[in-house]
């Protein structure tokens, strides 16, 4: 599904030159579940980002399903996302204003999905997250462990293909780590190809493959059993 | 999508209830003042208009220039109509209108009989049948082409009918003028819409007067009005019309010598309110140049409300950085970002407009009273206001809108969520330059006023050259007849009366006579000497408190006074005679007639301090237009009710008109007074609106800097170190307002003076204070925010990084 080859991106202040990532080259598979971890800075969240097309490769390649993607405008990349690709970040990324339900909802109203079959699959997602009976509530209403699953719920909502998870447990303490964990296993074992970045290895557990990055390179790849 | 838009619009300005109420009050006060502002000037741009045949009417307007007098009358001679309207064919319809007051004809005041009761009128003019086919004056009662053909009739206003007999129809009815003459009515019209620049409530036939029979030229005292084809030669029309006036001129020779000229002008009727500085005019003109003024104002105002809507927006942006991330990584486009923020913000210019205009409602009244004018919310306003609220609305909503939702929607998301986009608050150059942009309109405007209040001070405490202080003014004496004369000296001797006098000219009153004296027998029309020409008695100079600087005063007892003379300094001069004492001047009008200077007085204002103290000559004899009398008492409503018991005594059925002459003087004034007050209304508005928005600005930069102020506290900085650092990034902004400010409102204002003849300077201190107080405005806001951050505890301000 996904397949880089010899990625490369600076960052460039006035008079440093960071690499960030550094002739970076991975495969993964659709239905796999890949954990990335590594120290700070070695380029995790660069990494991440340019796998869900939130920014752009300086040198190398990125195809996507079969599409080369490296060098697209950012409104087709945005249009690739919407469709493809679920985020799940550390800090939840809810929308203050909007209730439970609505958050869940915005990105069908993106994709143009219509109302009717937007409820339909929303309340299908929220059963499905145990949030249900939070819909009309407000994310500052909610346990983080809840927020997360409306979290979950909004990256899912689409049918990505892809989730891409940074830090998913980082804001949780362990028994809602826990269980976010295992809501993504489960959505791995229904077919959804997940990658997530993450500092815990208690949870790079949950992955078939982690991908150690240092520096910029990957340094050691272990398969799970 | 648009119900989510409105959904989530409606909650974050929910959430944010200072940030909305900041905006809305300084958008909805901005707004309402707005509305104000152009109700005025749409009354003002109205005037004339009800006339469906308007752009077609013209005044004929002199502008002549002799000797080095004359200037634009809207006056031009009486036979000049007749001679013209069938040689020229563009030409439709002609119309003389002779306004009585001052202008020589008699007579000169009407008061018309209702019972016993007779009751002065003022709104009487002498005109002809063709008025109602030039002007839009529907009657409702008679026959427009007929009702001013004959002699002694009269046709009347509905409120003026109702006002003497109590019904509309009237036609047919008599009306009696002065208790000597018998008017019949023969139409009654509509009222006068209050947007006209001649409201009368009598149309007398012109072919009553005398001067309309003998039909010779010479008199210019005639506003002669014309309905020209379409298409006309205006141009060429006045040159043709100037030639016959020259032609019928006491001397054709005498206009192309010496600098001295004639010229026609043919004034659109719909100029001839806001563009019209002729003399005689028929109506207390309106100025362009005031209109302009508060158009500006207007729109200043706005726009600093616009500019707290942008900056408060820009400033809030970091926060909704955030959501603006989110939504593009779930794959939101870039213009539904921009759709939405718009419709934040056109839901809040609506909400504010629909404040604005109850606001604009309710102040209304209060407006009308300080403008002097009779606006109101009628259906037709609303049929052009509805439709332009709207274009306000969404351009507002727009500007105000459109940085916040194209730059914010411009972010990289991952920048956003990554927490990358600086969100400084200093790095706003567009935001520094709102700010000053708002205080350098604010700085403006407090100068403009103090210089505006300074002028009016120094035109109240002014030395005038007379005393106007306790002096009363009796008027419509002429009704007395003889009497008048022994009513003053019985008024005089009423303890508590210093002094009375008898005479229709005061300083400060309306009363005046122009006329021309000449230093010869011989009357050469080069040497006019163009002067007031007061008829008084000998207690005038002495009532008034007149100064005399050489000879003496009337007498009595000096037989020769009867063509005894006092000059002021202004016509000595002008007569140029080293020692004018003894001097004789020669009059021409009713024959030659011979005046000796008995005395010359000191220059008294009796015109507006606008203009330059003209000549003026008091003459010895009887003029029983008026009584003015001086008084010295510490009970003036005592006094008061023993004058009136005298007038009663003299005249039962007449009401006790009078007035006291500093309220006079003041009156003179009180357009400017009226600005003045306008002026500083409108500063503290725009104060207060850019003040809403710097107290805005400041909770953000206070929020923004929250770590930093943290940190800084930590390290042991103090609280006045704190409060001092967040308030001069504010101040410096204000002292570059000032700079940018000072010279432009100096210039202005000091061009605002050039219209006054006797005027102050702007003082170093007047534009010091302003841009003092400026500061200190801004200060008092900033510090209520700073020390409100500075004083809070560290530790909350990092815990929660």
């Amino acid at each position: 599904m996904i397949k880089i080859t010899n990625l490369e991106k600076f960052y460039r202040t006035e008079e440093v030159e960071t690499i960030a990532l550094n002739k970076l080259s991975i495969e993964v598979k659709t239905g796999e579940f890949v954990a990335i971890m590594g120290p700070s800075g070695c380029g995790k969240s660069t990494l991440l980002n340019i796998l869900g097309m939130l920014d752009d490769p300086d040198e190398g390649s990125y195809v996507f399903n079969g599409i080369e993607v490296a060098h697209f405008t950012e409104r087709k990349r945005a249009d690739l996302r919407k469709h493809n690709i679920g985020f799940v970040f550390q800090s939840f990324n809810l929308i203050d204003e909007l209730t439970v339900f609505e958050n869940v909802e915005l990105p069908l109203i993106y994709t143009g999905v219509p109302s009717a079959e937007r409820v339909k699959r929303v309340e299908e997602v929220l059963d499905k997250m145990q949030i249900m009976h939070r819909r009309n509530h407000y994310p500052q209403q909610l346990s983080g462990g809840q927020q997360q699953r409306v979290a979950i719920a909004r990256a899912v909502v689409n049918k990505p293909k892809l989730i891409l998870a940074d830090e998913p447990t980082g804001n949780l303490d362990s028994s809602n780590g826990n269980d976010v964990m295992e809501l993504l296993t489960d959505l791995n074992e229904q077919g959804t190809t997940i990658i997530m970045v993450t500092h815990s290895e208690h949870d790079a557990r949950y992955s078939h493959r982690i991908i150690r990055l240092l520096d910029g390179q990957s340094v050691v790849e272990n398969i799970m059993v | 999508m648009i119900r989510n838009y409105l959904k989530t619009a409606y909650r974050s300005l929910l959430k944010n209830k200072g940030f909305t109420a900041l905006n809305v009050l300084g958008l909805s006060v901005g707004l309402a003042t707005c509305l104000l502002i152009v109700f005025y000037v749409v009354d003002e741009l109205s005037y004339d208009r009800y006339n469906t045949k308007a752009d077609r009417i013209y005044r004929l307007t002199l502008d002549a220039q002799l000797n080095g007098h004359g200037g634009l009358y809207a006056t031009s001679e009486g036979p000049l109509l007749p001679a013209i309207k069938n040689t020229f064919s563009e030409i439709e319809k002609s119309v003389r209108v002779v306004d009585a007051s001052g202008l020589f004809i008699s007579p000169s005041k009407f008061y018309f009989k209702k019972g016993v009761q007779n009751i002065q009128e003022t709104n009487v003019v002498y005109t002809e049948p063709g008025l109602f086919d030039i002007f839009t004056l529907p009657m409702v009662d008679g026959s427009p082409s007929t009702a001013l053909n004959d002699p002694h009739s009269a046709v009347i206003t509905e409120s003026t009918a109702k006002k003497y007999f109590n019904k509309v129809n009237v036609v047919g009815q008599t009306l009696t003028l002065n208790d000597t003459s018998t008017y019949k009515i023969t139409g009654v019209i509509k009222d006068i819409p209050a947007q006209s620049h001649f409201n009368y409530n009598f149309f007398l036939s012109f072919s009553t007067l005398p001067e309309s029979r003998i039909g010779g030229w010479g008199y210019s005292g005639v506003h002669n009005y014309v309905l020209l084809k379409p298409g006309s030669d205006i141009k060429k029309l006045e040159t043709q019309i100037a030639s016959i006036e020259i032609k019928h001129s006491f001397s054709a020779a005498a206009w192309s010598t010496n600098g001295n000229h004639f010229r026609m002008i043919l004034k659109p009727l719909l100029d001839i309110h806001l563009k019209d500085d002729s003399q005689y005019s028929l109506s207390k003109n309106g100025s362009m140049e005031y209109v302009y003024i508060f158009s500006v104002i207007a729109i200043f105002i706005l726009l600093i409300a616009c500019v707290n809507f942008m900056n408060l927006s820009t400033a809030r942006s970091s926060k909704r950085a955030k959501e603006v991330g989110v939504r593009k990584v779930l794959g939101s486009a870039r213009k539904n970002l921009v759709a939405q923020f718009l419709t934040e913000s056109i839901l809040v210019t609506l909400v504010s407009t629909i404040i604005a205009v109850v606001l604009a409602f309710a102040l209304l009244p209060l407006f009308n009273q300080m403008a002097d004018k009779q606006l109101a919310f009628t259906a037709q306003s609303l049929s052009w206001l509805l439709p332009s609220l709207i274009v306000i609305v969404l351009v507002i909503g727009f500007l105000a809108g459109s940085y916040p939702a194209f730059f914010l929607s411009a972010f990289q998301p991952i920048d956003v969520l990554k927490g990358k986009i600086s969100t400084g608050f200093k790095g706003g150059f567009l935001r520094s330059f709102l700010v000053v942009f708002q205080f350098s309109i604010s700085i403006f405007l407090i100068i403009g006023t103090l210089v505006i209040y300074n002028q009016l001070n120094y035109i109240h405490n002014k030395s005038l050259g007379f005393d106007r202080s306790q002096v009363l003014v009796i008027k419509n004496t002429t009704s007395l007849g003889k009497n008048a004369q022994i009513l003053t000296q019985e008024l005089k001797q009423l303890p508590g009366v210093v002094n009375a006098t008898m005479s229709a000219y005061t300083p400060t009153g309306s009363d005046r006579l122009k006329t021309g004296l000449f230093p010869h027998k011989i009357i050469d029309i080069k040497e006019d000497m163009l002067t007031e020409f007061w008829s008084v008695d000998e207690n005038y100079i002495n009532t008034m408190g007149i100064k005399l600087i050489a000879g003496r005063n009337f007498s009595k007892n000096m037989a020769t006074d009867s063509s005894a003379i006092i000059v002021n300094e202004a016509f000595a001069k002008k007569f140029g005679e080293k020692d004018p004492l003894n001097k004789i001047v020669y009059r021409f009008s009713y024959g030659l007639q011979a005046f000796h200077i008995v005395g010359v007085m000191k220059d008294f204002n009796y015109e507006s301090l606008k203009d330059k103290i003209e000549p003026a000559v008091l003459a010895y004899g009887p003029d029983n237009g008026a009584i003015s009398i001086r008084m010295h008492s510490a009970n003036l409503t005592t006094l008061m009710a023993q004058v009136e018991n005298k007038w009663k005594s003299f005249s039962p059925n007449q009401a006790f008109s009078y007035s006291f002459m500093d309220q006079e003087f003041d009156a003179t004034y009180r357009s400017e007074q009226r600005i003045g007050t306008i002026f500083i209304a409108f500063t503290t508005l725009a104060i207060a609106i850019a003040c809403l928005g710097l107290f805005g600005l400041a909770a953000y930069a206070a929020e923004q800097r929250n770590k930093e102020i943290g940190i800084r506290k930590v390290l042991g900085a103090s609280v006045s170190t704190i409060v001092s650092m967040l308030s001069m990034d504010f101040i410096k902004l204000v002292l570059i307002s000032i700079l940018i400010a000072t010279p432009l409102a100096w210039w202005v204002m000091q061009k605002w003076l050039q219209d006054f003849a006797y005027r102050t300077s702007i003082q170093w201190y007047v534009l010091a204070m302003a841009g003092a107080g400026a500061i200190l405005i801004a200060f008092i806001t900033i510090s209520f925010q700073s020390i409100k951050a500075a004083l809070n505890n560290p530790v909350d301000s990092l815990k929660s990084e």
